[in-house]
């Protein structure tokens, strides 16, 4: 049986303009990750790690070379098969969070599957709420559930963004940084819920700064440039 | 996302800056009640004006002479210059006629009336005995004068309430001479007070015989006939009548206008419902106003809520969420505006009239749908453009707004 792959890149090549300078964020990089893989990214600030998070997360497109998601072209999806694939397919652990900051964690956890009723029509309120609240309990966060972002510590907010990025049980989560703002505990407690995921089959992609975290990863993809320059499978 | 969590999400969000909301419905709850009141405006004076024309003597039929066109028949010519009414019209209208009660000419002028020291500018209006029975009018004192009195040429007057008032204070009048216009008339009777009706007011008015008003302002014809039908029935038999008897006269030219009270009323009719509708189209104009101040709040919005676009986007809201989002919140201030101008007016309306108890403008139940359809579609329509815009954002750059 041959492995399905999640994600396959194809001499991928992101720019960006600012002002006259052109900048390469992703420098003709190709890659495959397969269906189950658990894979770490690396390299300095600035190498393009969430540019690559951005474009296989379908928030953004390559300038050049192609993308295929679950086996599946990209480039010309239309832009609601998109917005599906977001929904469905994908969990996205922003760098930054990305939570709304007027609703409660309860809220911001259940949006995706609000979005999610279009595909199926079982998930009412009822059920929402509910697995809202499951996925704030894998991130130790049920006494906190109706406090808004703001009244957050940032480690409970990036604990926020995981539980809403798992709520929808997808098969694919990108975690862009998603342990920076935890202490080593809960650090630990958020990796081992990965870990967890892993075993039951979804694939994940974490870019870190975290050498201990990287080390722990069977797979770990080394940036710098906008270029690969090390990819090592343990 | 379900019917149910668009509602839920739009009163959120107008409910979360409710300041800003409620100014911006005002815009349209002002047009929408504009709408509303003026309308009501407009159909309360067609109301009031109507119950004053059925209170001005029944089965009224006027006569004016020239000609008037079948295209343009609003109001009654004024004295056509070479086309005259004499008295030797009435004269034949009072024999031949068999579907006349009573028939009259009348003549108008002004003129002053002096008593001793006391002055008054008045119209003086020139009738023969038939007058009071065709206009109902009624005396306060004395009599009002005879067809003898009429055809006598005798200088015998009745005085409008409000002159003998100011002409002898407190006093009667009865049987003293004033002069009109320096010729001496005696006073024979008052009216009783009538008031105001049509802007016409009989208590200002100084009622002499026909005769002796042609006299007095050196005229030869009348300003035109009036007369009363046997009853209601009668009235179309006694207008075809007047009709051949004056044609007749006329060397068989129909070179006047015959009016009746039912034809003056659809002719006032149609100029104050044509005025009803254009008082609504012009409020229109506010709802307008407050369409655009819509438009310019949830285009604020959209530029304030970019990075919370991002995030539903980035999570699976697809274009049509987010443009349903934005068009529910447009649709929900214009609906909820609408209802509270809508609400608030016509229970201004209904205020107004048991205030004033004479004037009637309780809302007509005809322009609630339109008043409050229009204001919604405005919602939609000036909400639009503002959802699209909002829908149309690229996820990656909503994210990294600021
Ligand atoms: N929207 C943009 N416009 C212009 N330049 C951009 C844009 N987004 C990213 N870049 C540039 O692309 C390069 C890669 O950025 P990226 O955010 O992918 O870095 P990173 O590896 O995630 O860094 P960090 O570890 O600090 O998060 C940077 O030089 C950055 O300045
Ligand atoms: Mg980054």
């Amino acid at each position: 049986m041959s492995l399905k792959s999640v994600i396959r890149l194809e001499n991928v090549t992101k720019t960006f303009q600012m002002g006259g300078e052109i900048i390469n964020a992703l420098d003709d990089v190709s890659l495959t990750i397969n269906e189950g893989e658990y894979v770490a990214i690396t390299g300095p600030s600035g190498c393009g790690k969430s540019t690559l998070m951005n474009l296989i997360g379908l928030l953004d497109q390559p300038t050049k070379g192609r993308f295929w998601l679950a086996e599946q072209e990209t480039l010309n999806i239309s832009d609601d098969d998109r917005a599906q694939l977001r929904n469905q397919y994908i969990g996205f652990v922003f760098q930054n969070f990305n939570l709304l900051p007027r609703a409660s964690a309860l809220r911001n956890v259940e949006m995706p599957l609000v979005y999610a009723t279009a595909y199926d029509k079982s998930v009412t309120p009822l059920v929402r709420r509910k697995k809202a609240e499951e996925a704030l309990a894998r991130v130790g966060l049920t006494d906190r559930q109706d406090h808004r972002p703001n009244e957050l510590s940032g480690g409970q907010r990036q604990r926020v963004a995981i539980a809403r990025a798992l709520v929808n049980s997808p098969k694919l989560i990108l975690g862009d940084e998603p342990t920076g703002n935890l202490d080593s505990r809960s650090g630990k407690d958020i990796i081992s819920l990965f870990r967890a995921l892993h075993e039951q089959g979804v694939t994940i992609v974490l870019v870190t700064h975290d050498p201990v975290i990287a080390a722990q990863a069977p797979r770990q993809i080394a940036f710098l440039d906008g270029k690969i320059v090390e990819d090592h499978h343990q | 996302m379900s019917f149910r969590e668009i509602i839920r999400l739009a009163i959120e969000a107008l409910t979360a800056n409710k300041l800003r909301s409620g100014l911006t419905m005002l815009g349209l709850i002002i047009g929408v009640a504009a709408v509303v009141l003026l309308v009501s405006i407009g159909e309360g004076a067609r109301k009031f004006i109507t119950k004053e024309f059925e209170g001005m003597g029944t089965n009224l039929i006027m006569v004016q002479p020239g000609k008037t066109d079948k295209k343009q028949r609003i109001g009654p010519p004024m004295g056509g210059s070479k086309e005259k009414l004499t008295l030797q019209d009435v004269t034949a209208i009072e024999r031949q006629a068999r579907n006349i009660d009573a028939v009259t000419g009348v003549t108008m002028g002004s003129a002053s009336i002096k008593y001793e020291g006391a002055v008054s500018n008045v119209s003086v209006l020139g009738s023969n005995a038939e007058f009071i029975r065709i206009f109902t009018l009624k005396l306060s004192e004395g009599e009002f004068f005879g067809n003898e009195a009429d055809t006598q040429g005798r200088r015998v007057v009745v005085l409008g309430v409000d002159i003998a008032k100011n002409l002898f204070a407190d006093t009667s009048g009865i049987g003293k001479l004033v002069k009109i216009n320096g010729s001496e008339f005696r006073v024979i009777g008052v009216t009783a007070k009538a008031g105001n009706s049509l802007g016409f007011n009989f208590d200002e008015i100084a009622f002499i015989p026909t005769q002796a008003s042609l006299k007095l302002f050196n005229e030869d014809k009348l300003l035109g006939l009036r007369a009363k039908a046997k009853s209601k029935a009668s009235v179309e038999d006694a207008v075809n009548e007047v009709k051949e008897i004056l044609k007749a006269r006329h060397n068989g030219e129909e070179d006047f206008t015959v009016l009746t009270q039912d034809s003056m009323l659809e002719t006032m009719n149609t100029i104050l419902g044509m005025l009803t509708y254009m008082l609504g189209a012009i409020a229109m104009i506010s709802m307008l106003v407050g369409g655009i101040g819509i438009m310019n709040i949830m285009l604020v919005s959209v530029t304030e809520r970019t990075r919370e676009i991002g995030i539903r986007r980035a999570v699976g809201a697809r274009q049509k969420d987010v443009l349903r989002q934005f068009l529910a919140e447009a649709l929900a201030l214009s609906l909820v505006g609408g209802l509270i101008g809508l609400l608030g007016s016509v229970a201004l309306t209904y205020l107004i009239s048991f205030a004033t108890g004479k004037f009637d403008m309780r809302a007509p139940y005809w322009i609630l749908l339109p008043a409050f359809g229009i204001s919604s579609a405005t919602g939609i329509l000036f909400g639009v453009w503002p959802a699209r815009k909002a829908a149309k954002i690229e996820t990656i750059e909503a994210l990294r707004f600021e």
